[in-house]
């Protein structure tokens, strides 16, 4: 090839966007984008939307943000009706004008008006149940996919939980009830598990100790492996426990941390790639506590004074400025400011009693299939 | 200090090896910043390396960049702060000479600079339509106008 030395800038962008500009370029610098651009990028040309549309790339897309903090990636699912918040968007622009924090995320195949209760959430699936009958979606991609019915009846006990099992490569959902006494100080829990790959419920049975019982029976929190309960042991409240997704057992009881008299452990929420634990003072004047798990410990997140504000919250989201995205009872979000002690309600619509969670933007299919890839 | 066995040693010279830009440009980089590069490293490794090494496709430019770039690196006792700050000034480019790093890093194999350059050309590009995308890639195989229209149709929320 013939330049000129004059031509040294001309000459280095031939090179650099040739023709021959390889694809594994491209790729490294699709997996650090936002899974949104990604989506929009699916309109660039047909090696992108082949690459992006890719199982594979969704998988080295979300190894990715595993790696990071994965707060970025994070916004608030909700349902009835589903909306998308983008919760670091809100902070302080409540009631501006031009906010597309809070994105209306139909879903023809799943009838939002019905108000489905969530189930979980796990690398940008979340799952949700409507009386019943089970189904994923992705906010991100608008994928989702309706399951087959278990053999299961809603019973007393029934626990529910979504999550991924690293093992085998699958996400599972795990459905649960207490069936009868074992032996030695165990009861046994008729188990069913649905694996996403083999598009198929199967039956087990679990062993959890006797004087173990779950406090909010229904969903587990999908962490690290495993789905996450908090348990009373002898009647108090003192611990959680876990069901491992590969094992497909229940196991280690982790402690949860030490408050002093006078509150409630009340649940668990993820927040990055953390699980959080909060406890809620009986009595109002006391703070409320949140704490995270760190290296096999707690440490503290935050701890509010929540005076003079309805019951029942959930902290959902915390923002990077300090302020805590609370779910009040069943039908309304606010964002909390700690520093004035002060709320606003969050611009989202209701039609029913709403459930939130935290998920993660990926382009993970709920579609999970064993095709051959081309990466 | 009980020994004066350090100071009988022999001063150990700092092993040198030579790259030879597309361009005829050759540039001396020592072994140990070198080792960044794995795939200098395996050339160090199979005792490949005593002579001008020859990277046809990196230019003098481009290659006396990706060179000071090993040796800010392989400094010691530089803390995480102004690394940042070296860091963030060295990206400070054009998105073609962004490009060029990238393939640069790519065929030497050099992890940190490519997760540096690729993560720059992201924050530029994550904002942008489809159109400039194409404009910047020089992107040809672009879908006739009936296809984009359906793909466009199919992701239409991602424009909102």
């Amino acid at each position: 090839m013939k330049k000129s030395p004059f031509a040294e800038s001309s000459w280095t962008l031939a090179s650099a966007v040739a023709e021959s500009f390889p694809e594994d370029i491209i790729m490294e610098i699709l997996l650090r984008l936002p899974a949104m651009s990604l989506m929009r990028f699916k309109c660039v040309c047909k090696g992108w939307r082949s690459l992006i549309s890719d199982p594979a790339f969704a998988k080295s897309h979300l190894q990715r943000l595993r790696a990071g903090d994965m707060i970025s990636s994070q916004r608030i699912f909700k349902t009835c009706p589903f909306e998308t918040i983008n919760y670091e968007a809100l902070d302080g622009s409540i009631g501006s004008d031009d906010d597309h924090a809070v994105v209306k995320s139909h879903d023809p195949r799943i009838d939002a008006s019905s108000c489905p209760e969530l189930v979980g959430s796990c690398d940008g699936l979340v799952c949700l149940s409507m009386e019943g009958r089970l189904a994923l979606n992705n906010p991100t991609t608008k994928e989702s996919r309706n399951l087959p019915r278990s053999g299961l009846l809603h019973l007393r006990e029934l626990l529910q939980g979504f999550g991924y099992d690293s093992q085998s490569d699958d996400y599972k959902i795990v459905q649960g009830e207490r069936s009868e006494n074992g032996q030695d100080g165990f009861e046994i829990w008729q188990m069913e598990i649905f694996s996403l790959k083999a598009a198929s419920w199967k039956k087990t049975q679990a062993q959890l100790e006797r004087h173990l019982s779950l406090v909010h029976q229904e969903r587990g929190v999908y962490w690290n492996g495993a789905l996450h309960w908090l348990a009373k042991n002898e009647g108090k409240l003192e611990t959680m426990i876990s069901f491992n997704l590969s094992e497909e057992k229940f196991e280690q009881v982790l402690p949860i941390p030490e408050v002093n008299g006078n509150t409630n452990s009340m649940g668990l929420g993820i927040h990055g790639a953390n699980l959080f634990i909060y406890h809620r003072p009986l009595f109002q004047l006391q703070p409320m506590m949140c704490e995270y798990m760190k290296g096999g410990s707690w440490a503290k997140m935050f701890s509010v004074s929540t005076t003079g504000m309805p019951s029942l919250e959930i902290p959902v989201a915390y923002t990077r400025s300090g302020k805590i995205v609370f779910q009040l009872a069943a039908d309304n979000i606010i964002l909390f400011n700690p520093e004035d002690n002060t709320y606003e309600d969050y611009p989202i619509e209701k039609s029913g009693n709403i459930y939130s969670t935290i998920y993660v933007e990926t382009l993970i299919s709920p579609n999970l299939s064993d095709e051959p890839s081309r990466i | 200090m009980s020994s004066s066995s350090s100071s009988s040693l022999p001063p150990c010279p700092k092993k040198m090896i030579t790259l030879k830009s597309s361009d005829g440009e050759t540039f001396q980089i020592e072994e140990t910043a070198a080792l960044q590069s794995k795939t200098l490293e395996n050339m160090i490794d199979e005792n490949c390396a005593s002579t001008p090494i020859p990277l046809r496709s990196i230019n003098g430019k481009i290659l006396a960049k990706v060179v000071e770039f090993c040796n800010k690196h392989a400094e010691v006792g530089v803390d995480a702060e102004s690394l940042h700050a070296w860091d963030a000034e060295f990206v400070n480019v054009e998105y073609t000479t962004l490009f060029d790093y990238i393939l640069a890093a790519n065929f030497l194999e050099i992890p940190t600079l490519l997760d540096l350059a690729s993560g720059v050309v992201g924050d530029m590009i994550k904002g942008k339509t489809p159109d400039e995308i194409r404009k910047m890639f020089n992107i040809n195989d672009a879908f006739s106008p009936e296809e984009e229209e359906e793909v466009r149709r199919a992701n239409q929320w991602a424009f909102e």
